[in-house]
């Protein structure tokens, strides 16, 4: 696929790639390398200039917007570097949110077993600004796998976070992704973490050298 | 269902988080300023009216010179009308010292459906068979006491009371001799009612507005010869003025509530807008599409809509009853009750102000592109005002209940909105250097805009109330000033003229001017003879069917609005001044050659002025005047009016005593009632404003809360990089100021503007530019603004820098 913005900028240039089922991936490349855009358009997020992406089989740009965003409510996971937490909502009510959007009626149940299981039972009543970096982190990922994604799309998931926590939330990710058997797509600079993945793609200015 | 419970649970998470709190205030302060002006204008509407009512003794009234037909009374029992009648007629009164002639009311069971007779003693209701109430001035004419036998006609009475006031103040004011009421199953003993007397046949009615209304539609067509229906607002124009008015005022203040919560409302939905864009974003990553979206957030809306709608409905209901207990000392009588329908309207309306303007920011909101997640400098969708004005315009010509009111009001908001906006964007553009502080508004510009504009609206709403309801108050003032004529002396002759004079100067009485009036009769206009048939108006049949009174003037006592006033050259030249309203009625115009029948003969001549006469001024005045010289070889008797003290009352006893041949009229019942009404106009009227007013504060407040998060925010930037909170106090206070400044500038003009336009157009009255109305507009953004600010950015001080940075 290629991505340009006018004529001259290019932000990826004829990347192709194919990714199993199960598969752990790490995307790499320095800053302006192009990683989340390839993330974005591999999510559906954003569209591609050129160039097709198929998911299961299904060409996700013959999809409108609102086909996509069906599609990612039922397959799609998404942790991302700003966690992205709605403030007015308590960590419980955050992680019942796309399990409220997939009209579940044990929307209340769900949540507050997968919170239990990032290890944060006592933190249920609580907003995103009473809670730390990492645990805030830990709320996005537990909403991400809410909804038993087949897919998580992970965009630099402990890039605000100090390493210490950042090693904490690798582990609850690669443990969590293990346990749904779920594909693992994520975009990293952290050597670390992309040393406990199956595969590496490294991108620079736009184009895959690995 | 499922959408419908997860909005709710949105809802209640917004809530409780504060988001929509203000919105929920904003709105709840529309509907219930909506609700109560609604109420209460409703309510005070309907009392005001039956206080006129007071002045007829009924709601409506035909006035009839044979006896009318019965369907006139079906009719109105049918509508569930309260009806009763009863006959008037001149005829002579005899007691033991002497006769008087004496206006006689023969009334029936129910007698007045409006308002009551206050006698000497405690009777109520009508006098019993066989017995009379006197006025005062039969009872000194007649030297008559409660106990005595008179005779009218061929029957005796027994005096049984002594009328101090009267039902029917209006028709006193028109009535010119002593009266008396009787009960009207005597009528026929007396023997005076017969084939062609001088007869009134008065038919009252009295019942609920919408009744009173359809059965006047209905009656109209059923009027005939000699017949005409008089409701309060008719029988007195200066009723009719005062209730206009009262009500252009009472409608207008509803309209302005309308503006200020709008402008709240707006300003609030545009910071759900930022705060919700994240969340948005993000919801469409887990899947919801921009139309799930769409009806999620239409939902939550509708359910606060409504909730505040019904709140709000309530507290107004609530407030216009204290108001109404507030008013019940004031307002001799109880109000009506009130309807549903100014609740369900406010709800409505609050539905509409809410939606209109936070449905475009729904659409963006639906519409925010998922990629936002992880690109932050896409480009948004807006959401516009474009819906949120057709709304309001609409709320508008609802509520204004006249499309004049509404589109003037509008208009000028409009206007202003136009105005200000370019020329904040103007301004700010051109802003340059002068620190922290005008950096500020210049960073922000478009929230510093989008604030200046919405205080200036606020500004503007209360400054043009402020001027029109001084206006208002200095008109109705003037209508009756302090020392307004309240005794009336008709039928002076030429040769009393110089006794009566000395007898006023003797007691101690200031002399009047006497006033010329020749009555006569319109028969053609430009050689065309006219008559009722000609005209479709019951006012000029009237007028063309009666004679009316004419006179001579050599100075010219009412404005001139074409032609001229006669000079010297004029005498006895047959020259006519006509008033202007008379003119329209009558289809007169200047140079027209009227031809008038005065005791017998005629008298040809020509239109050379019209006159603006004001008829609230309870002077002498007349419709049609000549120069000298032109009247005074027809049968002339003179007319003057005077104010005396309340103390000097018992004199004009004994002048009538000294000359009974003149009529005295006492006004002063109608004065004092006419009074009271406008009292009481005027309170809820100052009560209305202060809904403004509150109304205003939710707009500051609202304003302050959009740009809240972006100060919080610089705030804490520049706490961190060490900046002490004098500097950023004196950096707010400084833009506060500028803030404050110019939207009391902008204020100021909208409301003179606006002001002149209200005047002008709707209550008819002349403008005069105050330039402390610009004083006070920008003085009052200066302090109020800075102020409310103060309390509103206090968070900004007192949150640790830390905190606001880790959340943002």
């Amino acid at each position: 696929m290629c991505k340009r913005i006018g004529e001259s900028l290019v932000i990826l240039s004829n990347v192709s790639l194919e990714i199993n089922r199960g598969d752990t991936v790490a995307i790499l490349g320095a800053s302006g390398s192009g990683k989340s855009t390839l993330l974005g358009i591999m999510a559906g997020l954003d569209e591609p200039t050129a160039g097709k992406v198929y998911i299961e089989g299904m060409d996700i740009f013959s999809l409108d917007e609102d086909g996509r965003a069906k599609l990612r409510g039922e397959r799609v996971g998404f942790v991302f570097q700003s966690f992205h937490l709605l403030p007015a909502l308590t960590a419980l009510e955050n992680v019942m949110l796309p399990l409220e959007l997939a009209g579940k009626r044990d929307a209340r149940e769900k949540a507050g077993e997968i919170l239990d299981r990032v290890g944060l039972k006592e933190r249920r009543g609580h907003y995103p600004r009473e809670l730390s970096g990492g645990e805030q982190q830990r709320v996005a990922i537990a909403r991400a796998f809410a909804g038993d994604p087949k897919i998580l799309f992970a965009d630099e998931p402990t890039g605000n976070l100090d390493s210490g926590t950042g090693e904490n939330i690798i582990e609850l990710m690669f443990g969590l992704n293990r346990e749904h058997g779920t594909t693992l797509i994520l975009v990293t600079h952290d050597a670390e973490i992309a040393r406990r993945c199956e595969r590496k793609i490294r991108l620079k200015s736009g184009e895959r050298i690995e | 269902m499922n959408e419908l419970r997860l909005s709710f649970r949105l809802l209640l998470r917004d809530l409780r988080s504060g988001e929509l709190a203000l919105l929920l205030v904003a709105t709840f302060i529309a509907v219930s300023a909506m609700t109560t002006v609604g109420f209460f204008s409703e309510r005070v509407e309907h009392a005001l009216e039956g206080q006129a009512g007071r002045l007829l003794g009924a709601d409506l009234v035909l006035d009839s010179d044979h006896p009318p037909d019965p369907a006139f009374r079906a009719e109105a029992a049918k509508k569930g009308l309260s009806v009763t009648d009863s006959v008037k007629f001149p005829s002579m009164v005899s007691a033991a010292q002497g006769s008087v002639l004496a206006e006689i009311k023969a009334v029936d069971q129910g007698y007045p459906l409006r308002g009551k007779f206050v006698l000497s003693d405690a009777s109520k209701g009508i006098p019993p068979r066989g017995t009379v109430w006197v006025d005062r001035k039969l009872q000194v004419r007649l030297g008559i006491e409660p106990g005595s036998q008179i005779e009218i006609g061929d029957a005796e009475f027994r005096v049984a009371g002594i009328i101090l006031e009267e039902p029917e103040a209006a028709f006193t004011f028109m009535s010119l001799g002593p009266g008396l009421v009787m009960n009207i199953s005597d009528l026929p003993s007396t023997g005076l009612v017969r084939e062609g007397s001088r007869v009134h046949y008065l038919l009252y009615f009295a019942g609920n507005p919408s009744k009173i209304e359809a059965y006047r539609r209905w009656a109209r067509f059923g009027v005939g010869r000699g017949q005409r229906i008089a409701d309060a607002r008719e029988g007195s124009p200066q009723l009719k003025d005062m209730l206009d008015n009262s009500k252009v005022f009472l409608r207008m203040t509803a309209l302005f509530s309308v503006v200020l919560s709008a402008v709240a409302v707006s300003l609030v939905v545009r910071r759900f807008f930022d705060r919700h864009l994240d969340g948005c974003a993000v919801m469409r990553v887990m899947g919801a599409t921009s139309l799930r979206l769409f009806r999620i957030f239409l939902y939550e809306f509708s359910m606060l809509g409504m909730a505040a709608g019904i709140l709000g409905a309530l507290a107004g209901f609530l407030a216009q009853k204290w108001l109404a207990s507030l008013l019940s000392g004031v307002i001799p009588y109880d109000l009506p009750a009130p309807s549903i329908f100014p609740a369900l309207a406010g709800v409505a309306s609050g539905l509409l102000l809410l939606l209109g303007f936070a449905l475009p920011i729904v659409r963006a909101l639906s519409k925010v592109p998922a990629l936002r997640v992880i690109r932050r400098e896409m480009i948004l969708p807006k959401g516009g005002y474009a819906f949120g004005l057709i709304a309001l315009l609409f709320l508008f010509l609802w509520q204004a209940d006249s499309v004049k009111l509404g589109l003037v009001v509008f208009g000028g908001f409009c206007f202003m909105l136009l105005f200000s906006a370019s020329a904040v964007r103007f301004l700010l553009g051109r802003l340059k250097g002068g620190g922290v502080a005008l950096s500020g508004l210049r960073r922000r510009s478009a929230s510093s805009a989008v604030q200046i504009v919405a205080f200036g609206m606020g500004l503007m709403a209360l400054l043009s109330l402020t001027l029109v309801k001084a206006d208002l108050f200095r008109k109705w003032q003037e209508t009756i000033p302090p020392h307004a004529p309240n005794r009336f002396i008709l039928n002076i002759q030429q040769d009393e003229i110089a006794s009566l004079s000395e007898y006023l100067r003797k007691n101690e009485m200031k002399v009047p001017d006497f006033y010329p009036m020749v009555r006569g009769r319109l028969v053609a206009i430009n050689g065309k003879s006219v008559s009722s048939g000609n005209y479709d108006s019951s006012r000029a049949r009237r007028l063309v069917d009666r004679e009316f009174n004419l006179s001579w003037a050599e100075n010219q006592e009412n404005e001139v609005v074409s032609g001229k006033w006669w000079g010297e050259e004029a005498k006895g030249k047959p020259f006519f001044s006509v008033e202007e309203g008379l003119a329209k009625t009558l289809s007169i115009g200047m140079g027209d050659v009227l031809t008038f029948e005065i005791a017998g003969n005629r008298l040809t001549g020509k239109v050379t002025n019209m006159r603006k006469v004001d008829w609230n001024s309870f002077r002498v005045n007349f419709f049609v005047l000549t120069p000298p010289g032109v009247l005074q070889a027809y049968p002339t008797s003179y007319i003057t009016s005077f104010y005396i003290p309340a103390r000097d009352f018992g004199k004009m006893s004994a002048l009538s005593k000294a000359f009974p041949t003149l009529l005295v009229i006492d006004v002063s019942a109608l004065i004092g009632k006419m009074r009271n009404m406008m009292d009481n106009a005027l309170k809820a009227v100052e009560f209305l404003f202060y809904f403004s007013v509150i109304a205003g504060i939710a707009v500051l407040s609202a304003a302050f809360s959009s740009t809240q998060d972006e100060r919080m925010k610089e705030g804490a930037i520049l706490r961190t990089l060490g900046a002490s909170r004098r500097q950023i106090v004196s950096a707010h206070l400084l833009e506060f100021l500028m803030l404050g400044g110019l939207s009391g500038l902008f204020g100021a003009i909208g409301a003179t503007g606006l002001g002149y336009a209200v005047a002008k157009k709707l209550l008819d009255q002349s403008f005069s530019f105050d330039p402390w109305v610009a004083a006070a507009g920008i003085l009052a953004g200066a302090i109020v603004i800075p102020l409310t600010g103060f309390f509103w950015t206090r968070k900004v001080l007192n949150t640790p820098p830390s905190r606001v940075l880790r959340e943002s």
